[in-house]
């Protein structure tokens, strides 16, 4: 198993570092795990996701730059303070079913997580977490025939600044987005040597592998300079080409999920407004502006605290039309779109 | 049928692929779809689009060889509906084929031989643990 510890990278090289990587492996290059910190801060959105979902206006004006990588999940802020790592293998040596090779790559973390002292363990959502919350954010694709899992050691984490780089109209869904990460993330400061030592440890002994280190193979190098220049480009960063709603289809809510099971949404229908958070199907906290519920907006908030989400629309017909607008506004927050 | 997808034969030369399911009792977990352009030439074995599940990000591939004559937006815009209706509105792509003659005899065709290979499946899924009971 090759392993390469970039160091320090710039935004932009955090990336197409280990991306390089996907293509070497893919070419022949050995299994390889690498290490990577961003020097500066930036924000990085998944292969298929909108690239409205992140506040531009925010990350210009704060100079945050803003890159598409080639693997899965939503927008996420990086910085200094968390330590990347990606394992790369040949697609042929994952196994197929996806649920079964994002638990293969993932338990060799959490096993690391373990050594340095962390009682972390891998829910049966996939996460890496310590009791529920979330400790290792993670992502991974194919890229040609090799597959990658990336995946960070948190040691300081910015709760207020990971939501607001995320676009979101609505205040009370930020804040409820905020509340929600600072319950269901949390940073693990250990010592960053020890940990990247124990995950050498950790793949090579899952792997049956001895490790060894390296470097980028000509070929990778090459991939880099290319991948600089792609991830650069507006039209990479703009994302797969999509097809538009239907005209007269329903809008969508806005939805951000903070770990799996746990997410914020808003929505707006028929004049009615609606932001909740929800923890594992059932409403935690509701924020309701609608016309003509005069002075019963806080009893329909409450009406609706601890509600699993499938039943929220029984509990508004209680609340005669205004509740009708409020449950279509709801009507349209998809947890299979997370 | 191919690795990954099922080829339904309109005339000699187009077909339509769709995903195959080969384990109902597994959760839905399909996020995102997104295919190549229209016109775009495909090859056996390569991808024509990618889907994302569970946060991993993976190649579609194509079970021939041709050119995309049509993608579903429908699918792209909700990726369930491949799960809702695999064999029906899910369909991914339309295209014309290249090498019907090469491409079509290397795919699974009778009943029998996907049977067989349904149950092999299965039983390695089983092996893996994917699978509980």
């Amino acid at each position: 198993m090759r392993v390469i510890d970039f160091g320090r990278s710039s935004p932009l090289r955090s990336q197409t570092l280990w991306h390089a990587i996907g293509y070497g492996v893919s070419a022949g290059a050995p299994v390889t795990l690498s290490f990577t910190r961003p020097a500066a801060p930036y924000v990085c959105i998944g292969y298929h996701r909108r690239i409205d979902e992140v506040d531009h206006d925010y990350c210009r004006e704060n100079g945050l730059p803003v890159f598409r990588r080639m693997v899965g999940g939503g927008p996420v802020y990086l910085d200094a303070g968390q330590l990347f790592f990606q394992i790369c293998l040949p697609a042929r040596a994952v196994p197929a079913a996806r649920a079964k090779a994002l638990r293969m790559l993932l338990e060799p973390a959490v096993t690391a997580f373990r050594v340095v002292g962390v009682p972390a363990s891998l829910d049966d959502d996939l996460e890496v977490c310590l009791g529920d919350r979330k400790i290792c954010g993670h992502g991974a694709g194919q890229i040609e025939d090799a597959v990658v899992l990336c995946g960070n050691l948190i040691e300081r984490f910015d709760h207020a600044r990971a939501a607001r780089v995320l676009a979101m109209a609505d205040l009370a869904q930020r804040d409820q987005t905020v509340a929600l990460m600072r319950r269901f993330v949390t940073a693990t400061p250990v010592d960053p040597a020890s940990f990247r030592a124990a995950m050498i440890s950790a793949y090579a002994a899952a792997l049956g592998l001895a490790a060894v280190p390296g470097e980028l193979t000509g070929a990778e190098r090459t991939a880099v300079a290319e991948l600089d220049e792609r991830f650069s480009s507006v039209g990479w960063l703009a994302g797969p080409e999509r097809p538009a709603q239907p005209a007269g289809a329903a809008p969508r809510a806005r939805q951000v999920k903070v770990r799996a099971g746990v997410w914020t949404f808003a929505a707006t229908r028929d004049g009615a407004q609606v932001a909740a958070s929800v923890v594992r199907g059932t409403v935690e906290q509701v924020w309701l502006r609608v016309g003509g519920l005069n002075g019963s907006t806080r009893q329909a908030e409450r009406a609706l605290t601890g509600v699993p989400l499938h039943s929220v629309a029984q509990v508004l017909t209680g609340f005669g039309d205004p509740g009708r607008r409020l449950a279509a506004a709801f009507a349209t927050a998809d947890p299979g779109r997370l | 049928m191919s690795r990954s997808s099922w080829l339904a034969s309109r005339s000699r030369s187009t077909g339509a692929t769709k995903p195959r399911r080969t384990c109902g009792c597994c959760r839905p977990t399909l996020a995102q779809l997104s295919f190549v352009p229209v016109g775009t030439q495909l090859t056996a074995g390569r991808p024509f689009g990618q889907l994302e599940a569970a946060k991993f990000v993976g190649p579609l591939v194509s079970p021939v060889s041709g050119t995309v004559l049509a993608v579903n937006d429908a699918a792209a815009i909700d990726a369930g509906l491949t799960e809702r209706d695999p064999y029906g509105a899910g369909w991914l792509i339309e295209a014309s084929l290249s090498d019907a003659a090469g491409d079509l005899p290397r795919l699974l065709a009778d009943a029998a031989e996907i049977t067989a290979w349904f149950a092999a499946k299965i039983a390695d899924y089983r092996r893996m643990g994917v699978i509980a009971q």
